[in-house]
């Protein structure tokens, strides 16, 4: 029974000095988007059922989500440029190899990679170590094929991982994990060999988790980005926070909701002082500036 | 789970099935309507019976009362009886002719209601014996052929006219129904939530076309499953009217306003329903049509049989 995976140690924001970022920024905002792919007929999991909520497949489900491959990536692309920015996406490698289109107009933005597993209906509960380190083998190696790139962050498929993910993480060499939620600055995360950092991922500014879960209405959705940043965009005055924003193109980029991420991200840019970037040149920054001084020094792995 | 289970499962497709081509928006020439439309809008208005009873050993959805489910019996029956006519009372002055999934149940018992519908020019597509009677994997073969057949030929002998359109209940479908639905002479789908355009299926006798039927914009979605009111129901349908009227700019969108009579006929949210079916007739280059008409001019305008 384990109730604290012990990877990092209590540390109070209230006791941490100031975060550093460039050139004075208050917030770093970086950008998300899940681009996933769904499976019609998923093999099953003895830990959860892709579609429980009917026998397969599951159509209204399993549409809604071809939406995003099929018109709201495209749509993402567009508003992404319209506002200059470069998106961190959390990616099924599946579907690169898929629609290796989408990873041509990836790779032609320069966009940063954070694996989000190789299909968002096959999960990494309860994988033994063999399986665990094949997924991420392939991940990098699929990554590398499309991109070029080292994949450069982690996010469980379907936020599932195991006890052993972050020493995994470490030591293939990804950069960071965020499958934590749990701060508004990065952590320095205990793994056996290597470093890892968290950085702020959210469960929150999520479209999936407000609009699909909790049910707000996208106008909401959007009044609660630019909440969101004023609050940190205040306290970054004497302490930097990072901000993400965690989007699915099959939610956001509909007719109904595109216009209100549009507005939130005509305001971000509208603020002096914000730093909008990747998740890796937010890792990098803070490998460079943060690691291993502004922290409770981190312990060996239990 | 061995190693197998990071394997993909990549079909000639380019999806993990084979009822349709992958086929990114980027990549498709202009889609254009007749007569320089630019947004064709199907209003599809559900006329649903259901069991009062399961029966024994039927598949039911997550939630489903066990024994005699009155209330929810009753409430459909709202359908029918009044959310029909209170539905046609707002499309009719607009010259709006609905698309009617109807319960076959509803044709053998309420003939009225279809009589009337079938008087304002409405085309009834099948929708399956009564509501609660999902199509699922479940099925044997056989027995969903019956199924969607009986439809078939239910409408049939009502009107004189077989139906051209097949909604699911329950938006249901088995990886059979795209093939079982033409064979048994269905020639377009409500079913497919993924797309703003319409695109062909792959069958191998007849031809399956699916027209776009949002989830975003059903009701049985946005009120049913996302709790939103009737006036934040206005909001989002009429955001997505108006987002992807400004996209039709460039090429031809279609969308599916769905209704089911028991819910948007009460009288509280028929007066929403109204607001935004007059502010779409308002505007130039929309096209109100039934599911025929957009599955026929999809055609043409693809080029396909």
């Amino acid at each position: 029974m384990v109730s604290d995976p012990k990877r990092y140690p209590y540390s109070a924001i209230i006791d941490r000095p100031p975060l550093k970022l460039p050139n004075d920024a208050r917030v770093a905002v970086w950008v998300a988007p899940n681009v996933e792919h769904y499976e019609y007929k998923p093999p099953m999991n003895p830990h959860r059922n892709p579609w429980p909520l009917r026998p397969h497949p599951d159509l209204p489900n399993y549409s809604h989500r071809d939406y995003g491959n099929r018109m709201g990536v495209w749509r993402m692309f567009d508003l992404f440029d319209k506002h200059d920015i470069r998106g961190t996406v959390s990616i099924n490698v599946a579907v690169w190899d898929h629609f290796p289109e989408i990873a041509e107009a990836m790779v032609a933005r320069n966009w940063d990679y954070m694996s989000h597993g190789i299909y968002n209906t096959r999960y990494a509960y309860a994988m033994d170590e063999a399986l665990e380190r094949a997924m991420i083998e392939d991940v990098i190696a699929t990554t590398k094929r499309h991109t070029g790139k080292m994949i450069s962050g982690w996010l469980g498929p379907a936020l599932s991982t195991t006890l052993r993910t972050p020493d995994l993480l470490a030591e293939y060499g990804i950069k960071y994990w965020v499958d934590y939620f749990h701060d508004d600055e990065p952590t320095e995360i205990t793994v056996k060999k290597g470093r890892l950092i968290s950085i702020p991922y959210s469960i929150e500014i999520n479209d999936a988790i407000a609009c699909g879960m909790t049910r707000q209405s996208a106008e909401t959705f959007g009044r609660m980005i630019k909440d969101q940043f004023d609050v940190l965009y205040a306290e970054g005055a004497t302490h930097p926070k990072v901000m993400a924003i965690c989007l699915h193109p099959y939610i956001i980029n509909t007719p109904s909701r595109e216009k209100y991420l549009d507005d939130a991200f005509a305001y971000i840019r509208s603020h002096d002082q914000v730093w909008v970037t990747t998740g890796e040149e937010i890792a990098d920054y803070y490998y460079a500036h943060g690691y291993g001084r502004r922290l409770p020094a981190i312990g060996e792995a239990a | 789970m061995d190693l197998t289970y990071n394997d993909r499962n990549i079909h000639a497709t380019r999806l993990d099935h084979d009822h349709f081509d992958y086929s990114p928006f980027v990549a498709r020439p202009k889609f254009a309507w007749p007569n320089g439309a630019r947004l064709a809008v199907i209003v599809s208005v559900a006329v649903e019976f259901q069991d009062l009873i399961v029966p024994e050993g039927e598949w039911r959805p997550p939630g489903s009362p066990i024994s005699l489910d009155v209330r929810n019996w009753g409430h459909r029956d709202y359908g029918p009886r009044v959310g029909a006519f209170r539905l046609a009372g707002i499309l009719e002055p607009l010259g709006i002719k609905a698309t009617v999934p109807i319960s076959d149940t509803v044709l053998i018992r309420s003939p009225r209601v279809v009589d009337y519908m079938r008087g304002l020019g409405w085309e009834l597509a099948g929708h399956g014996a009564r509501a609660n009677r999902f199509v699922t994997a479940a099925l044997e073969e056989s027995a969903e052929r019956d199924y969607l057949a009986a439809s078939y030929g239910a409408i049939k002998a009502a009107t004189g006219s077989a139906p051209r359109g097949w909604m699911g209940p329950g938006q249901s479908e088995s990886d059979r129904t795209p093939r079982i639905a033409a064979e048994v002479g269905y020639d377009y789908t409500l079913d497919w939530s993924n797309d703003d355009q319409p695109y062909p299926m792959h069958v191998p006798k007849g031809r399956m076309i699916a027209l776009p039927a949002s989830v975003e914009t059903s009701d049985h979605y946005v009120i049913d499953q996302r709790n939103h009111s009737p006036s934040e129901f206005l909001q989002v349908l009429t955001d997505h009217f108006e987002g992807l009227y400004a996209h039709s700019a460039s090429t031809g969108f279609a969308m599916t306003l769905g209704l089911q009579s028991h819910r948007s006929g009460q009288p509280f949210r028929s007066k929403y329903i109204r607001s935004l079916v007059e502010h779409m007739a308002s505007k130039e280059g929309v096209w109100f049509a039934t599911g025929s008409e957009v599955a026929d001019a999809a055609r043409k305008a693809l080029g396909i049989a």
